[in-house]
């Protein structure tokens, strides 16, 4: 199923520039848009695709709030443009875990008050997803190695690098 | 009998939603047929404005209208608690002061559109000298204000300098005497969530036009009492939400300009308007914290007892006062004698306009400062008197026996055991055993530091009478109150719902307030829930600063809370034909005392509530109830807080090996989310220490301008945070709780500039200023002379 997303609602009179066509999976599902070629990839998820769980906060790469996984690596969506992600596969936060269900790394952030305002936390996820992916058994140091590039400025990254441990370990041992 | 959920650490009820991603930010939020605004900014940080052309904005495409300082004359200036300065025009009018200063604003059919349209605002400037540096301005040689003789336009004083002097002289040489010039400089509180407005302002009757606004703030009951007096409203038809907030730290605690803006476009264009702050924006825009240099000077006697001490600053207010910038250092003046007996002491800080952004509250306002100049001065002068730093500490601690205490700075203090914090964090570091393995790894030529601090945490403003000194939200149409309110209600169902003007950030006072009322009320956690952040639900709400939620709001719940308990007992002891005072409240029953099989469930109680024929004669029917409290005096957290650090001597680069902390905020509700205050506050101090710096250019734009120049700290950088809590309860609330959100703040920088210090010791260096990025340590280093012997 393709769903067909409109560049702009009519009612707020879309501009008059060049549109790309683009088709693309979000969670699973495929996606054909029409986007402006300077639109940026968060942009089409939060602005055309409704899904505001992946914020912006530097629009420069430097705070991974907006980091979501394109074909499975993490990227920061702020500087990657939304016609980049024609024909890849794209899961930003509320595709991560089924409706019903959380990925381990949602259940030990709260297990582990790694959150406090929340809005680093979905790309911190998704940045937690590349780091276990690339190692299911990560050391302390690794973690935070591994999880440079996205800020929080809440909880001083303590319990951030115990939930992506306990998440690991737990991972380990479902498995 | 169920076990009081107060005290454990229950699971924030918070988190469901951010960690799905379904949190609900200002940007979240949309609203059919908006318009988004951006705003042209000035690239200068001194200039005439001579023209500004808005015609080539008004021409992009997308674009629908632009607004510069003439069209928003009438809504006044940014609205501030004390006007001890000068205030902002909401758009350049003639000139700008500060790189970042908004000239114009446009808005469009999205925010890619509205870019285009500021960035084709035509400004005509004639740019001139600026001065950014806060003792070069004070000097008078460039003034930001040219009406004015002097950039000095307010002074905190307190003490009495000739006491000092005297003090000194008397000792003669006797008086150990260190004085320093440093820099606490400045920084940018950086919440990841950039700031955001979103505005609704519906057309039609003007007499019955009706304002809501969504804004990432921490004051939303103080932005709509500042919406209601610019465009002349009663705040009964302004309703001012907090959504979600992505983080504050201080710098949301203000009314911008851009939210009165947004709010005269909405008006303008009859539809929606939203404002999204770019992190460009957010780092010239947004409210800087800190940016004082002082002079201290610290006299002891031979054996390290405090005989005088004097502070001399400048604090640098940027070019235009926000809501709080000249009231920071009287925050400052309550912790500026920290923990410890003074017997003669003096405090000056004036303030001074600079050429650059407005500095205002950030995490501890004034605090930090006060505590890193006096920290850094004890270890200074221990290390004339060649003792051990915890030596001079522990010489003058105010003793548990003798609180309550009129600090040096005039406050009252209530209770605190701060040998005990301090003994239990050298005993928790092993400070001989460090001692010795700093000798033996000096032995080996490496450079290493152990240093720590003690701190006062003055929090939970209030009380009221504080107000007089401008720390009420009077500037906005607020009484001049620091209470807080909180309104408990248990409905028909018996679930409960609680009203509270404190206004969370991230800290999770809907859990907090859940334990508190589910305890007082003998229910489970999951039959309440809490409304904050929404102006309209409380006639008042002051907010969440100056480590005061719990404390403050915290006390106001549970006092309403009580007396819904009351009458709750009141009406099962009618049901149960016993007497109220037999009548037990616990697991979601009441139970006659003595009978357990004679049970209510809170569900008759509520419904019999809202009965009228089932009610208890004399009782008014509903089971709801507000209070307000207003806290007689300040609650005095404290700790103290150590830090192990390498330097490099080769290139300058300092790593923070290892750090300890021992907190003491009284009583616990959720001692999770209180570790948690700790650790984000002592990385944001570190993260001072280490590497945030607001740097400018020579002609005074912003160096310093996104997240690649500003250096916040990332998780790589960061040790363990070794933890632990003391807890010595206040009598200042009934629950016996200080604050805790800005105590990390506060010592960490203290506690590693201390362990930087000790570090370059015996390479001969002096006192080296924050932050320590590895240049200027280097540096540090190589001016150095070897100690002699060395």
């Amino acid at each position: 199923v393709t769903t067909r997303l409109q560049d702009a609602d009519p009612a707020t009179g879309g501009t008059a520039v060049p549109v790309a066509r683009i088709t693309l999976s979000v969670n699973g599902r495929m996606v054909a848009a029409d986007v402006e070629p300077r639109l940026l990839l968060v942009h089409l998820l939060r602005e055309h695709m409704g899904l505001t769980g992946t914020h912006v906060g530097c629009e420069s790469s430097f705070c991974g709030a907006c980091t979501v996984l394109l074909d499975g690596e993490p990227v920061k969506s702020c500087t990657v443009l939304a016609v980049q992600s024609h024909g890849r596969a794209v899961t930003t936060i509320e595709g991560l875990a089924p409706a019903a269900g959380l990925h381990p790394l949602q259940e030990s952030f709260s297990a582990c008050h790694a959150l406090q305002c929340g809005y680093c936390t979905p790309g911190m996820i998704l940045a937690a997803v590349g780091v276990l992916d690339r190692d299911p058994d990560p050391s302390p140091d690794q973690i935070r190695q591994g999880l440079e590039g996205n800020l929080c400025r809440c909880t001083g990254y303590h319990n951030i690098v115990r939930a992506v441990a306990q998440a690991a370990a737990l991972s380990r041992d479902g498995a | 009998m169920t076990s009081p959920l107060v005290g454990t650490d229950v699971r924030r009820r918070e988190d469901g939603p951010l960690i799905r991603g379904a949190g609900r930010y200002v940007d979240d939020i949309k609203l059919p047929r908006e318009l988004c605004a951006a705003f042209a900014r000035s690239p200068h940080a001194n200039a005439r404005v001579l023209a500004v052309d808005t015609s080539a904005a008004r021409a992009t495409p997308g674009v629908v209208a632009a607004w510069t300082a003439a069209d928003v004359s009438a809504l006044g200036t940014v609205p501030v608690q004390a006007p001890m300065g000068e205030l902002r025009p909401l758009l350049a009018a003639g000139a700008v002061r500060h790189a970042g200063e908004a000239v114009a604003m446009v808005v469009a059919h999205d925010r890619y559109a509205a870019a285009d349209g500021a960035a084709a605002v035509r400004v005509a400037y004639e740019p001139l000298p600026a001065v950014t540096d806060v003792e070069r301005a004070a000097a008078g040689d460039v003034l930001v204000h040219d009406h004015r003789d002097s950039n000095v336009v307010h002074t905190v004083e307190a003490g009495d300098a000739a006491a000092v002097a005297a003090a000194i002289a008397s000792a003669g040489d006797d008086a150990v005497v260190v004085t320093q010039r440093m820099v606490n400089g400045r920084v940018v509180p950086t919440a990841i969530e950039p700031r955001g407005v979103l505005v609704d302002w519906p057309p039609g009757d003007p007499a019955a036009e009706r304002v809501t606004i969504w804004s990432s703030t921490q004051v939303p009951w103080g932005l709509a009492g500042a919406v209601a007096a610019a465009f002349d409203l009663p705040i009964s038809r302004v309703r001012a939400i907090a959504p979600q907030v992505g983080g504050a730290f201080g710098s949301k605690l203000n009314v911008y300009a851009e939210e009165l803006l947004v709010c005269f476009a909405a008006r303008a264009t009859g539809r929606p308007v939203r404002w999204t702050e770019t992190r460009r924006e957010a780092m010239a825009a947004t409210t800087h914290g800190r940016g004082w240099v002082a002079t201290a000077t610290l006299a002891t006697d031979r054996e390290g007892r405090i005989l005088a001490y004097a502070l001399t600053g400048l604090a640098d207010l940027g070019a235009y006062l926000q809501s709080s910038s000249a009231i920071i250092p009287a925050l400052g003046l309550f912790a500026a004698a920290g923990p410890y007996r003074i017997p003669a002491f003096h405090y000056r800080i004036d303030c001074v306009h600079t050429h650059a952004p407005s500095t205002d509250s950030y995490r501890g306002a004034g605090r930090p400062e006060a505590v890193y100049f006096l920290e850094r001065s004890i270890d200074l002068v221990a290390r004339e008197l060649g003792v051990e730093p915890a030596a001079v500490r522990l010489a003058n601690f105010w003793a548990p026996r003798d609180f309550p205490v009129t600090t040096p700075s005039g406050m009252a203090m209530d209770s605190g055991d701060y040998p005990r914090a301090l003994t239990t964090l050298l005993d928790a570091a092993d400070l001989p055993a460090l001692r010795e393995w700093q000798r033996g790894e000096r032995a080996q030529g490496r450079v290493v530091g152990i240093g720590y601090a003690a701190f006062v945490e003055p929090g939970g403003i209030g009380p009221s009478y504080l107000a007089a000194d401008g720390l009420s939200f009077a500037g906005y149409g607020l009484p001049a109150a620091l209470n807080e309110g909180a309104v408990v209600r248990v409905n028909p169902d018996a679930s409960v719902t609680v009203t509270t003007g404190s206004t969370s950030a991230g800290q999770g006072h809907g859990t907090a307030w859940s334990q508190l009322v589910a305890d007082a009320l003998g229910l489970g956690l999951d039959r309440v829930s809490v409304l904050s952040g929404d102006s309209s639900t409380l006639g008042m709400g002051i907010g969440s600063f100056a480590s005061r939620s719990a404390a403050v709001g915290g006390t106001a719940v549970v006092q309403a809370a009580t007396v819904v308990r009351d009458k709750a007992v009141a009406i099962a002891a009618a049901l149960l034909e016993a007497d109220p005072a037999d009548v037990v409240l616990a697991g979601g029953v009441a139970t006659a005392e003595g009978d357990p099989a004679r049970q209510v469930s809170w569900a008759a109680i509520a419904e019999t509530a809202y009965t009228p024929a089932r009610l208890p004669e004399g009782l008014a029917p509903g089971l709801e109830a507000d209070a307000w409290f207003d806290p007689p005096a300040l609650v005095w957290a404290y700790g103290a807080h150590l830090a192990v650090v390498d330097v490099d001597p080769a290139t300058g680069v300092v790593e923070v090996r290892r750090y300890l902390s021992v907190d003491d905020a009284g009583n616990l509700i959720n001692p999770a989310i209180v570790e948690g205050q700790v650790h984000g506050g002592v990385v944001q101090g570190l993260g001072q220490a280490l590497t945030e710096e607001v740097v400018f250019h020579p002609d005074g734009r912003l160096r310093t301008d996104s997240l690649e120049h500003y250096h916040l700290p990332v998780a790589a950088n960061v040790p363990v945070l070794e933890g632990q809590m003391t807890t010595t309860p206040t009598g200042v609330n009934p629950l016996g709780v200080k604050g805790v959100g800005e105590g990390g703040a506060i010592a960490a920088p203290a506690a590693i500039a201390n362990a930087v210090s000790d570090a370059l010791a015996p390479l001969g260096a002096g006192h080296v200023d924050m932050p320590f990025r590895s240049p200027r340590v280097w540096a540090a280093i190589q001016a150095a002379r070897p100690a002699p012997g060395r």
